[in-house]
């Protein structure tokens, strides 16, 4: 009994440990966009965005990412979305930032 | 007559046996998996990593241009203009990561290691508002790795790949 409880226990923190790294790749992989759209690397339109060439998660998930560009008042000022996701143990796992970039 | 036979010590003695290896055994996985979970915790947020790339992101941020553009990965200095004329250079000098700040009145610059165990550093900028960050550092083993040995035992490698954008000031277009 106290064999599988303790196993119990290690199962759950290996996930833990897992799900964090994951977080953790998902975060950079959404700043990593967020910074290419604000830089001009990556146009200000919406669609998907494939990160191959500049981000490697340091976790073994694959990182998918799509930015939501939205025109707002006053003209130039757009709201941006960045929604990175993977799948995690079987778990689907997203992290999404929003910001703004003015571009009169 | 129907004869009744107890426990006997023997088999008392066999079966507390067996249990004590149980729980031994047991135990033994609750203490391993408490010290994975600290260790997890040291791993995803070495605090120290996540200062220097704080640290150099707002450099980058804050900066209105990189002084020498290079648009292949280079192994030189970073070196960033403030919008107040400030300098930043960032760079690498043996095995340490070095952050050197020079402001305008002529005084000594304000030069500090923010990292240690660096192994490789290259930067980049693709395009003019762009800086692409390459850090490789060493750190302790992966948790399910590091658990069970000293700290400082078998050190890895770490790649951190950043990109930040240049943004100048506050309050400019590139906000």
């Amino acid at each position: 009994m106290a064999i599988v409880v303790a196993a119990g226990f290690l199962d759950v923190h290996m996930s833990a440990a897992r799900r964090l790294e994951a977080r953790s790749d998902l975060v950079r992989a959404a700043e990593t966009v967020l910074e290419s759209v604000r830089g001009g690397t990556l146009p200000l339109v919406s669609g998907d965005v494939d990160l191959s060439d500049e981000f490697q998660p340091l976790s073994s998930i694959r990182v998918q990412t799509r930015v939501a560009v939205t025109a707002r008042n006053p003209t130039g000022l757009f709201t941006v979305q960045v929604k990175a996701w993977a799948m995690v143990r079987s778990e689907d796992m997203v992290v999404t930032i929003t910001t703004q970039v003015w571009r009169p | 007559m129907i004869a009744h036979r107890g426990t006997s010590l023997v088999e008392l003695l066999v079966v507390l046996a067996l249990l004590s290896v149980m729980v031994l055994a047991g135990a033994q996985l609750v203490v391993h998996s408490m010290e994975l979970l600290g260790a997890t915790g040291r791993a995803v947020r070495n605090p120290l990593v996540v200062h220097v790339t704080s640290r150099l992101r707002h450099d980058v941020q804050e900066a209105v241009a990189v002084q020498t553009i290079e648009w292949v990965w280079s192994e030189d200095p970073l070196i960033l203009v403030k919008h107040d004329g400030t300098i930043v250079s960032v760079g690498l000098e043996d095995g340490d990561l070095v952050r050197e700040k020079t402001d305008g009145s002529g005084g000594l610059p304000d030069r500090r290691v923010i990292l240690r165990g660096v192994t490789s550093w290259w930067w980049r900028s693709p395009v003019a508002d762009v800086v692409d960050l390459n850090i490789t550092y060493l750190v302790n083993p992966a948790p399910e790795r590091q658990v069970s040995r000293d700290v400082g035992y078998g050190l890895e490698r770490r790649q951190e790949n950043l990109r930040f954008a240049i943004r100048g000031g506050g309050g400019g277009t590139r906000w």
